[in-house]
């Protein structure tokens, strides 16, 4: 029977091992985006995937403005699958704003967790004095036009895909269906709420072990930003990737993979 | 029949669109003449950069977030809407791109036309302006229904719910639709007579308007006064109709006490009316006995009177009482009969 944060959240739970890899999507993706790297883990680790509210598959209905005004609504939804789940001891893979999610989730209720992994993380994406994050407060406004006028183009390109292709059976190109399947609406806000946000702060707060994998050329991060982690937070591990792009997992599954071995 | 200078790739070059092949990480290996002259940069230049660093911050950011991890997963993508850098400004086109993986299933090539969409683009904008203007107003609206202490819905011409506020949400708590389309809020007591009036309304198109009980997440009936009026767009038809209710407990909780204080006024007056009634009576027949003693003596006399030889300025004068005396007992008689009724 679903459960509701798990049927909210779309969980889904597999794997033949006890230790729980819990897998966080990154803005403007769901739980697919990591259909490259699990397999890597099926045998040794029970990995828990999700789609946070307002992304892919979860329950829109569910959605709610004041609660997902900041990325502790997002913590939040973490902190609900682990209490529902019963998890414990968990590595936490988070990638692009989910990486500081999971530091939030920590900071809220650290008894869950055990370690975590940050994929192209950023602790703020605006630039301040002294600090790069990449994007300036215009930028912002424009990606959202952007979004804006890809409104038709998100509804040309994801309601086939959704609704189902008879060329491509296979349960892999379903699950492909769903990618990116976010309401625009909520996106936008997710957008804004994402590169607002400002985690530096947060970052001390973390004790547990942790690793950032970040891609020699990152369009919205840097290494800069890595080792800006790096420096202000106890016991983490930076490995650069050769790969190019936001999405390593994407890109290099093996590269990411290997540096996810190495450390949980 | 093909002129031998209109080789592939001179056909290739002078295409009316722009054609772009690049890695996954964004190197660019081969554009066309087209796309190079809209960027205002030649081939050799193009092939020093990278992909992501022709389009403009925001189409950057967005490619890399949304279209990039698209290409891995899936082969196309259609009509996304970028904004291209050239060293004469900007300009927006729409890429359509097809993703190339090996034996391996790794992505080593993407192919991608761009069409250049300026003018469209104009037209794109004021509808985009249209729309974050109608976003807003619908912001508003929502604001404004939320702030007003009633509960504010609206509703399809198939009776289907479009909008319902968060003063709705507060009180019915989290509810799938068709609790709302299946009159679920409202007591069973009120619950068939508001379905038979909002079928009529629907049918005639006339506002509906009810006093009703509802059942909110307290579990106890509450008082609304229900509203719901057709709005018409501006062709004339009906479009939806906008319901409100208003918390009238208070007041017809009160209604209903006064009015059953009234009734029970008026029993008590109608009591007091009937014992007073009651005790008139009996009063009555006690001194209608007594009033007929003194009268039937008076008649008797007037018996004796009458046989007497009375002088005749004195017969004037009997004549007289007697006619008064006879009026005072048909008096008694009339007064005396309904109270006859009432005893029996």
């Amino acid at each position: 029977m679903k459960t509701t944060v798990t049927f909210r959240n779309n969980v889904k739970i597999m794997g033949e091992g006890t230790e729980t890899l819990l897998f966080g999507h990154g803005f403007g993706c769901d739980q697919n985006t990591w259909r490259s790297v699990i397999p890597a883990f099926l045998k040794e680790y029970k990995i828990v995937v999700f789609d946070y509210v307002g992304a892919g598959g979860s329950d829109l209905t569910a959605y709610d403005d004041e609660r997902y005004s900041s990325l502790d609504g997002y913590a939040n939804d973490i902190i609900d699958i682990c209490t529902e789940l019963q998890l414990h001891d968990v590595t936490f893979i988070g990638h692009s704003v989910s990486s500081m999610i999971g530091v939030l989730a920590i900071k809220m209720e650290p008894q869950f967790f055990k370690k975590i992994v940050f994929i192209g993380p950023s602790p703020m994406y605006m630039n301040e004095e002294g600090y790069k994050g990449g994007i300036d407060a215009g930028d912002l406004d424009d990606l959202l036009d952007v979004m804006d006028s890809n409104y038709l183009g998100w509804s040309r390109m994801v309601a086939p895909l959704i609704m189902g292709n008879e060329e491509k059976p296979d349960l892999a190109e379903a699950l492909t269906a769903s990618f990116c399947a976010t309401d625009p609406e909520i996106s936008k806000k997710f957008a804004r709420v994402t590169f607002m946000s400002d985690n530096r702060k947060d970052l001390s707060s973390l004790t547990i072990p942790s690793l950032t994998i970040q891609c020699e050329e990152d369009f919205l991060t840097s290494r800069e930003v890595a080792e800006y982690i790096q420096q202000h937070t106890a016991n983490n591990t930076l490995i650069m990737l050769e790969t190019k792009g936001h999405c390593p997992h994407l890109s290099d599954p093996k590269g990411v993979v290997s540096a996810m071995k190495g450390f949980i | 029949m093909l002129n031998d200078n209109l080789t592939s790739d001179f056909l290739y070059d002078n295409l009316p669109g722009g054609f772009i092949s690049y890695q996954p990480g964004g190197k660019i290996l081969r554009v066309n003449e087209t796309l190079s002259k809209w960027l205002c940069l030649s081939i050799e230049e193009i092939y020093q950069l990278n992909f992501r660093s022709i389009l403009n911050k925001a189409s950057g950011l967005y490619y890399s977030m949304v279209t990039d991890p698209l290409l891995n997963l899936q082969s196309t993508v259609n009509e996304i809407s970028l904004t291209f850098k050239s060293s004469q400004g900007e300009f927006d086109a729409l890429l359509n791109a097809v993703s190339y993986k090996d034996d391996q299933g790794n992505l080593f090539l993407i192919n991608a036309t761009v069409q250049k969409i300026t003018d469209r683009k104009s037209y794109e904008l004021a509808l985009l302006l249209e729309k974050k203007h109608a976003d807003e107003e619908r912001r508003k609206f929502e604001f404004l229904s939320n702030t007003v202490p009633n509960q504010i819905w609206n509703i399809a011409l198939d009776g289907e719910c479009i909008y319902i506020n968060k003063k709705v949400r507060d009180y019915f708590g989290e509810q799938p639709m068709s609790f709302y389309t299946d009159f679920g809020g409202i007591a069973a007591a009120d619950r068939e007579r508001c379905q038979s009036t909002w079928q009529r309304c629907l049918e005639t198109g006339k506002r509906f308007e009810e006093e009703v009980r509802l059942i909110g997440v307290s579990k106890k009936e509450e008082w609304f006064f229900i509203c719901i009026e057709p709005y018409l767009n501006r062709q004339g038809y009906i479009e939806s109709w906008f319901g409100s209710g208003t918390n009238i407990h208070k007041q017809k909780t009160l209604q209903i006490a006064n009015y059953s204080s009234f009734k029970l006024s008026l029993s008590s007056a109608k009591k007091t009316l009937d014992e007073n009634r009651q005790l008139f009576i009996n009063m009555a027949l006690n001194h209608s006995h007594m009033v007929r003693k003194p009268l039937a003596n008076a008649l008797g006399l007037l018996q004796l009177l009458e046989d007497e030889d009375l002088p005749e300025t004195s017969k004037h004068l009997f004549n007289m009482l007697q006619l008064s005396i006879q009026e005072l007992d048909e008096m008694i008689k009339i007064a005396s009969n309904p109270l006859r009724t009432q005893t029996n």
